[in-house]
């Protein structure tokens, strides 16, 4: 039991490593962005379609507009459509921003808006692997 | 209002909510003041039952539940448990005397204390896990945006992650979190589930102290007996850092996983190995409440414990009776297990309301079925074994001090140790079970969850060793104590 709690104690210790500190504070800030961006595009209360994307950037842009969004299940109910796109520059959340597509409910959303209020210099590859 | 007072103030609303149950099933007793916060989240669970069900906030319905629970409470520990409430007491806590006891008790409440706080260290790190993010707190939005909000988001089939269906505990603490204190962060629902984590970390570790106060109360002399309940103290603090390192990165990044395993390796500890009392059966009853709403795994296993627990109660009732007639014993089975179906029935709510809400099934991330049942079976055995290495060490240690010291396990009133073994039997076979008659390509799947699965019997090793070690250091003191009482009858002449 002693050998399991040295084990236990130091991987404690290890995990609040300041390298490890300031990755997931990076990734916490990562995620933070990318939600102010979509709050900037759709209101909680706004019928919004997710653009069919890579799995990757379908997961991203769930996690970010899944708690408070109101997601529909066909574009046909939406009054916007959201997409995560991968671009360098100013204004990006580690090289990706939030962008939102505008029209008449159903669409044609043909008035594109990209996400603001928030942004993060850097690239999403420094963002640490999390465990699974 | 920063994370960490946010964090206080819900554990300690949790904790008053909770209060009067375990007040009423447990009594004044130290495992319940971890516990308190518990069933003060399986409230919130409850509250996010209803919110399903009709319109209103989280928060409000937590309040009108609470209060519903209080008033059960009430009413039933003045009608039929009024000798439950009093303080001090162990159930295995024999010829201890209460002073010791309430010593022992509070220097091990600081020890566990302490290990609880090391144990949290990691949380300087604001990390949340990937299963946080994507299913935990997205849903706790849906819980905290009531039932129009959670119906929609439920049954929309377009959503790839939230496993809707999933029980509601963890979720629907935080969303009580954030309308509590107007916080409304991943961080304040990462640190609130880690410090349920923790308060069920604390609850089983208990388990070895009560042991090693009942171990202690067998033991002759009074230094010696204090030597025991100090083995005891010590083991439970090892207890808390030892499966510390077994949950690892996910006891403070937001996963349910450590919550489910440490309430169900704490069901273990309180109805399988220690002496059976209404406390302990009670406490029991609390934790595999908590674990099967947190986690579909947690309902399988915790029923699965659930009928362990009743079946231990059963036989007790019979075994040193068999004289009894059949109509006798029969009447004696009835109360457990009619507290047993009284438990199923509840955590059976939520599994029946996501069908009758027509909630999305959970979807299979993992592709089509891909191998023969043996290869599965196989490459579960595989992925598994690096995280039982403990199980290699425990199952040998485990036959030999049973063969050594079963007699004394016996004398201080501990459950048969197969107990503990066939419920770590039922919480590997229904996670090996699932993996092999499951869908999807078994690797993805194995690769991504196969640590969290195998916490609950990783834990139940443990809490079988720090037994077994109490065990050991009252029979060792005893006989020390024997070897010394046989010198001075020698020195004095007389034959002993």
């Amino acid at each position: 039991m002693a050998i399991g709690a040295v084990h236990g104690a130091r991987q404690a210790q290890a995990a609040a490593q300041k390298g490890q500190v300031a990755a997931w504070q990076l990734n916490a800030a990562y995620w933070d962005c990318l939600e102010t961006q979509a709050h900037s595009l759709v209101q909680p209360d706004e019928p919004v379609w997710v653009k069919e994307q890579q799995l990757a950037t379908l997961v991203t842009i769930e996690k970010v507009i899944g708690p408070w969004a109101d997601q529909v299940h066909s574009p046909s109910e939406a009054q916007a459509e959201l997409e995560i796109v991968t671009r360098p520059g100013d204004g990006t959340c580690l090289g990706e921003v939030v962008v939102g597509w505008f029209g008449p409910p159903g669409g044609p959303w043909t008035v594109k808006r990209t996400g603001s209020g928030a942004s993060l210099p850097g690239n999403v590859f420094e963002l640490p692997s999390t465990p699974l | 209002m920063t994370t960490l007072p946010a964090a206080a103030a819900t554990m300690a609303v949790l904790a008053v909510a909770g209060a009067p149950p375990v007040l009423a099933l447990v009594g004044l007793r130290w495992q319940s003041v971890p516990l308190t916060p518990l069933a003060g989240a399986a409230i919130a669970a409850l509250a996010g039952i209803v919110v399903t069900l009709v319109d209103g906030s989280i928060l409000g319905w937590f309040a009108v539940v609470a209060v519903v629970v209080a008033s059960g409470s009430l009413v039933y520990w003045s009608r039929w448990r009024r000798p439950v409430l009093r303080s001090g007491g162990h159930g295995s806590a024999g010829a201890v005397s209460q002073r010791l006891s309430r010593t022992i008790g509070a220097a091990a409440a600081v020890v566990v204390g302490l290990a609880v706080v090391w144990a949290l260290v990691p949380l300087r790190t604001p990390s949340v896990g990937w299963d946080a993010q994507a299913i935990w707190i997205l849903r706790a939005g849906w819980f905290a945006g009531g039932h129009g909000l959670l119906l929609a988001a439920a049954r929309n089939r377009s959503l790839l992650l939230a496993h809707a269906s999933y029980p509601p505990l963890v979720s629907s603490t935080v969303a009580v979190a954030w309308q509590l204190t107007g916080d409304h962060g991943d961080r304040l629902g990462v640190v609130v589930v880690s410090l349920l984590n923790v308060a069920a970390m604390a609850v089983a570790a208990w388990v070895v102290i009560v042991a090693g106060l009942g171990a202690a109360g067998r033991v002759g002399s009074r230094t010696m007996s204090i030597l025991v309940a100090l083995v005891g103290l010590v083991a439970g603090g090892l207890f808390v850092l030892a499966i510390a390192g077994v949950f690892g990165p996910f006891l403070t990044n937001g996963y349910a996983d450590p919550l489910w395993s440490a309430t169900a390796v704490g069901a273990v500890g309180y109805g399988l190995c220690l002496m059976p009392d209404r406390a302990s059966y009670a406490t029991a009853g609390i934790l595999v409440v908590v674990c099967g709403l947190t986690k579909v795994e947690g309902t399988v296993i915790g029923i699965g414990v659930l009928g362990l627990v009743v079946g231990r109660a059963v036989v007790g009732r019979w075994w040193p009776r068999s004289e009894r007639t059949f109509r006798a014993l029969v009447a004696d089975a009835r109360r457990p297990a009619v507290y047993g179906v009284a438990v199923v029935v509840l955590l059976g709510v939520w599994p029946l309301l996501t069908r009758i809400e027509k909630f999305t099934p959970d979807s299979n991330t993992s592709g089509p079925r891909v191998g023969s049942a043996l290869t599965r079976a196989r490459l579960t055995a595989d992925a598994m074994a690096p995280h039982l290495d403990l199980l290699a060490l425990a199952v040998p240690f485990a036959i030999v001090a049973a063969l050594l010291l079963n007699r004394w396990r016996r004398r201080i009133g501990l459950g048969n140790d197969l107990w503990a073994w066939a419920a770590a039997g039922v919480g590997l076979a229904a996670i090996a079970g699932a993996y092999v008659t499951g869908p999807g390509n078994v690797s993805l799947w194995l690769r991504t969850s196969v640590h969290r699965t195998t916490m609950f019997p990783a834990v139940t090793a443990w809490l079988i060793l720090g037994i077994w070690a109490v065990v050991a250091a009252a029979h060792l003191a005893d006989r020390d104590a024997d070897l010394q009482a046989e010198r001075e009858l020698s020195d004095r002449g007389v034959q002993p």
